[in-house]
């Protein structure tokens, strides 16, 4: 029996220890936040906004190449041109959405796998005969494909002339590029209906719950933001020899465009918008980072880099002129991806990796 | 004269072999289960087959690496003699290829340590020497051993040793500043898990994490003793069970608390594990019965087990060799039963300079999993062994690789990222080894 009252003195001790430190000083009692509804907003009010838009402009390329299929003109042409490019910065904001029905659809490989492999396409284009869901044609297809289709072979007249020629493949294989992303764009928005439910209610921290994805989304599109779109063909791979053609969107020489909107994005990810984000989740736990909310340095580092890519007129011609003029910009990246690998998941309770293990 | 009575009393007392056999029949039988939930998960591919390349446990660099078909093959064996262990077949042969197997196998990637591998693999090595299969086993069935009804107390404490020794080790790792005044990591740990049922609205409240923090210290610290006593056994027991369902539901520790849970079963008494085997006795009917066998050749065996648990309790304390913060720079870190102890997450660039200057940086991604690049991050002995397979690399694609560097930044237990380590520092230039690693940079809080 003395033993049993040993043992009920620890328990006690424990509760007595529960119940003191409720009274002590241990900061402020922190508000209830409401993950379901953080969710409810970054699903609902941003990500299938984002594939709205998307799917919207991926209509208007359509209805554009079905003009110009009518009626091969310069001004159809350019109004081709201009709807893909529209397509393609309305992608850029849902890159970083590769979680549930987008991650069904593998839709980043598919859509954006660049730069384009330009011998495959030629060899395809030459051939006629292609299966564009083929793995060998992972980098043939999609945005970066059509990019090189209509800036990258030839001014705009030969290029018109090119697709207007019944003998060419060019443009069965621009038609063929439209209707993949048509899909896609159809699948992932219609599925987005059904999935929000699941995405909002489920509001663990463990792996593979949506928080937890979605954090781990923003970091591996921030890494490929930082190394795809500008390490990469600044050199920062390469001993520092540019490989300008790397650059995404490199023919239609509108990277930064497509940089800045996948920067929104990636930024719109982390704020929910204009309502309940992860930044006010992380108000919430009261993270800090060295004396300052680790919201607003996260989202100080967002606006740093546009500030700083604002500054530069083109990536294409910034890095085949004065690829040092691009330093700011890849130091400001480098900056932020620190607090978004370390302070952000570490401070939300998600392990920053994108495989089921064992811990203990 | 009281001592040596009483230490007869725990080594050479003749004691029932039931708990022996329950704890082989349950050790066996989990093993086997953890073993198909290892294969049927994919890592066996995903861990092992899949990496580019293995970080090697200081000391054991010389061990080949299996083939693929190695690693399935390996794997197999230990689910066969699992079962082994667990049905007392070709016990002896079981044990020792479990313990080989298992080990080995652990030996092969130090990023995947887990503190209860290391428990598995301590236990397999003493169940080799148990004659835990003297009762209720095919052995025993097939005529191949003879059944004993009692063995040497010392086979049951050595394993009550190694639970106990597992849970002190772990209270005393509690005792941090960190654990008990800024109830860390829990109070980050535990607001994420807020949507469980029941427990879940509790965590959003600090003061839940202080209590966990404190009644986690004082449950690992004092458990052991409430288990070895009968009168508070039960209610000792109802805690592991309450203690590791919670841990269970809260971390992502696959089977460690089921391991835990049942290894605890060797602390209940002879007449508790006979009622346990009662619906079995009938198995293992014969007429002969060995009384002493259990006893033959023990003299010399105080020696190496008093080693044993010399080097266990002695080891985990060889972190107070180095200086400075041991959850910041993990030297003396691993084989401490330090469970659950830290949030930390890195990131490290890894920057190749050539023979003329120039640099260019490392995509983590290209050769390490995400697994091996996480422990990476924060873990400077794998630093150093990355940097050295960057180095060679590098240099097989035809670049005059002559410095790695790193930038890494880590952040601990909520405080602000900050510099791991010197990143003037040529890694490639380090050595691993006992010594401290004078380019971590020094933790501040």
């Amino acid at each position: 029996m003395k033993l049993c009252r040993v043992f009920s003195f620890f328990l006690i001790t424990a509760v007595l220890a529960m119940v003191s430190c409720k009274e002590r000083p241990v900061g402020p009692e922190p508000e209830t936040f409401d993950k379901e509804a953080m969710l409810l907003q970054i699903g609902g009010s941003v990500i299938q906004p984002a594939y709205a838009d998307w799917k919207a402009k991926t209509e208007a390329l359509r209805t554009a190449y079905v003009g110009f299929d009518v009626e091969k003109s310069e001004e159809n042409f350019l109004n081709l041109r201009e709807k893909f490019l529209a397509a393609y910065e309305a992608w850029q904001a849902c890159s970083v959405f590769e979680l549930g029905p987008a991650a069904d659809q593998n839709l980043r490989l598919l859509m954006n796998t660049f730069p384009t492999d330009t011998a495959q396409m030629e060899a395809n284009l030459a051939s006629g005969s292609y299966d564009l869901g083929a793995a060998a044609n992972s980098d043939a297809r999609g945005f970066p494909a059509i990019d090189y289709l209509l800036f990258g072979r030839g001014n705009s007249a030969e290029t018109a002339a090119d697709l207007s020629s019944a003998a060419n493949f060019s443009l069965r294989y621009l038609d063929d590029n439209i209707q993949i992303m048509f899909n896609g764009a159809n699948v992932v928005s219609e599925d987005w209906n059904d999935y929000l439910t699941e995405f909002k209610t489920n509001t663990a921290s463990s792996v593979g719950s949506p928080i937890s994805v979605l954090v781990n989304e923003i970091n591996f599109e921030f890494e490929l933001f930082k190394n795809a779109r500008i390490g990469i063909p600044l050199g920062k791979k390469t001993l520092g020899v540019t490989q300008v053609a790397k650059l995404e969107a490199y023919y239609s020489d509108d990277s930064k465009t497509m940089a800045l909107a996948n920067l929104s994005g990636i930024k719109s990810a982390f704020t929910g918008g204009t309502g309940l984000g992860l930044d006010d989740y992380l108000d919430a736990i009261d993270a800090q980072y060295n004396g300052q909310k680790l919201s607003e340095a996260i989202i100080d580092g967002f606006e740093k880099i546009e500030t700083e890519l604002a500054n530069v007129s083109s990536l294409r011609t910034a890095i085949e002129s004065n690829p040092s003029s691009l330093e700011p910009t890849y130091h400001a990246i480098e900056q932020l991806v620190v607090l978004l690998k370390t302070d952000l998941p570490s401070q939300l309770g998600v392990q920053i990796t994108y495989q089921d293990n064992d811990g203990d | 004269m009281e001592i040596s009575r009483w230490f007869k009393q725990i080594t050479l007392a003749k004691v029932s072999i039931a708990p022996l056999v329950t704890f082989r029949v349950f050790f066996g039988a989990i093993m086997f289960v953890s073993i198909l939930r290892f294969w049927l998960n994919g890592w066996i591919e995903i861990q092992f087959i899949q990496p580019i390349l293995h970080f090697k446990y200081f000391g054991f660099a010389w061990l080949p690496e299996p083939s693929a078909w190695g690693y399935y093959a390996l794997f197999a064996l230990l689910a066969f003699s699992a079962l082994g262990i667990a049905l007392g077949a070709f016990y002896r042969w079981s044990a020792v290829a479990f313990f080989l197997a298992f080990t080995y196998i652990e030996l092969i990637d130090v990023s995947y340590y887990l503190n209860h591998y290391y428990f598995v693999s301590l236990v397999a090595l003493i169940m080799i020497f148990l004659p835990a299969h003297k009762s209720l086993s095919v052995d025993v069935w097939r005529g191949k051993t003879i059944k004993t009804l009692k063995v040497n107390a010392l086979s049951i404490n050595i394993l009550k040793f190694q639970l106990a020794l597992v849970y002190v080790f772990a209270g005393i790792a509690k005792l941090n500043a960190d654990w008990l005044f800024e109830a860390m990591p829990l109070a980050i740990w535990l607001p994420a898990q807020d949507q469980l049922p029941f427990v879940g609205s509790l965590f959003q409240y600090k003061a839940t994490a202080y209590a966990f923090s404190w009644a986690g210290a004082i449950y690992d610290l004092t458990i052991p003793f409430f288990l070895l006593f009968g009168r508070t056994r039960w209610m000792a027991c109802a805690a592991v069970v309450v203690f590791h369902l919670l841990t269970w539901s809260l971390f992502q520790i696959g089977m460690f608390p089921f391991i835990m849970m049942g290894a605890t079963l060797i602390f209940f008494s002879a007449d508790f594990h006979s009622w346990l085997q009662r619906p079995f006795v009938g198995l293992n009917k014969t007429s002969t019965l060995d009384e002493t066998s259990a006893l033959n050749g023990f003299k010399w065996v105080h020696l190496p087990v008093a080693a044993f648990m010399l080097f266990q309790l002695t080891f985990p304390f060889r972190h107070l060799l180095y200086e400075g913060n041991m959850f910041w720079h993990e030297q003396g870190y691993r084989f401490g039963w330090r469970v659950m102890l830290m949030e930390k997450a890195g990131y490290a660039q890894f920057k190749i300079e050539d023979k003329d200057g120039r640099t260019m940086e490392v995509r983590n991604a290209d050769f390490l999993t995400p697994v091996q690049e996480k422990m990476m991050s924060t873990q400077p002995d794998l630093m150093i062994q990355y940097a050295h397979f960057l180095k060679a690399y590098y240099q097989s694609e035809g670049i005059s690789a002559e410095g790695v560097y790193a930038s890494v930044y880590v952040t601990m237990n909520g405080q602000s990222s900050r510099l791991f380590i010197d990143s003037k520092v040529n890694l490639a230039e380090q050595i691993d080894g006992w010594k401290a690693k004078p380019w971590i940079l020094a933790h501040k809080s």
